[in-house]
């Protein structure tokens, strides 16, 4: 079995979109015997102002942070910027691709991505000789 | 200008940083770049920057900015509970502290990816003369934590002129 089970897509540099730079977020992947697990950073996110699609197995999430009361400041020292969080994910499992569950908390998506019947460890029983 | 209290981090838990990380700090490192471009002749620039210090800051990303009215202070704190951040001033110093507690339970959960650091931090930013402490606000929204000090007007004329006498 592939330790590889999911890939996080870097996009590498940072780029650009609707004149707003686009980052890649922090990410932990985890599997459970019955789900994959995707928790990401997203701080400054609303619910709002993020999309997560699934399709053929890449699951993207793509989060604007909006900028807000900085009318007038002046920036003095800056370590992250507001922009686009995006990245993407190819599953290399079968997922129920129905009952994806999303939560946004603090700043934090937990995705809870449910594993395929046929995906799932199978216990197979012994019988007695 | 020597800053006697840097930027400084400090983890408990390090390490939990792997892949993924490499364009952040690629990505760091170029802010640094762009910011040193911008602050190049700026007073400010000597205020909150203590020389490489900051570069190597890790855990939380802050952002200070300030206007005629006030200093604003955010950091990014995702996963963080209110009740985990601590923000006190001492000294002409504020210091935010927090923890990212881990829900980590290594039997049942086979990680695959793990860029996501917890564990605890600490950050001192110096206040700038005419910061009023007391007027303070802090808030908590979506994992970013914003503090806003209005500045007292500071006298004008705390500069003075020296007059020359001619000899």
């Amino acid at each position: 079995m592939s330790e590889n089970v999911i890939t996080g897509t870097a996009k590498g540099d940072v780029t650009r979109e609707d004149d707003l730079p686009v980052f890649i977020p922090y990410a932990d992947v985890y599997e459970t015997p019955d789900s994959l697990w995707i928790r990401c950073d997203l701080p400054g996110v609303s619910e709002d102002d993020l999309e997560i699609t699934l399709e053929k197995k890449v699951l993207t999430l793509s989060g604007r942070q909006m900028n807000q009361g900085r009318v007038g400041a002046e920036p003095v020292a800056a370590e992250y910027r507001t922009g686009i969080y995006q990245r993407s994910f190819s599953l290399n499992r079968d997922v129920d691709e129905g009952s994806v569950k999303a939560r946004l908390r603090n700043g934090v998506l937990d995705l809870e991505i449910p594993k395929s019947p046929e995906a799932k460890p199978r216990r197979i029983p012994i019988s007695g000789a | 200008m020597k800053m006697l209290a840097p930027w400084r981090t400090r983890r408990s838990e390090p390490g939990h940083r792997t892949g993924g990380g490499d364009t952040l700090s690629m990505f760091r490192s170029r802010m640094n770049e762009l910011f040193d471009e911008m602050f190049q002749e700026s007073p400010a620039k000597e205020l909150f920057f203590a020389g490489d210090d900051w570069t190597r800051a890790e855990g939380p990303s802050f952002e200070v900015s300030e206007s005629d009215e006030e200093l604003r202070v955010k950091a990014e704190l995702p996963g963080i509970d209110e009740k985990d951040v601590e923000v006190t001033v001492e000294n002409g110093m504020l210091l935010v502290k927090g923890e990212k507690r881990s829900e980590r339970d290594e039997k049942r959960r086979r990680y695959h990816v793990s860029e996501v650091s917890y564990g605890s931090f600490e950050r001192s930013i110096p206040l700038p003369a005419g910061a009023d402490v007391d007027a303070a606000k802090a808030s908590f929204d979506k994992g970013v934590l914003t503090l806003v000090l209005p500045k007292r007007q500071v006298a004008e004329s705390s500069a003075k002129r020296i007059p020359l006498s001619k000899g």
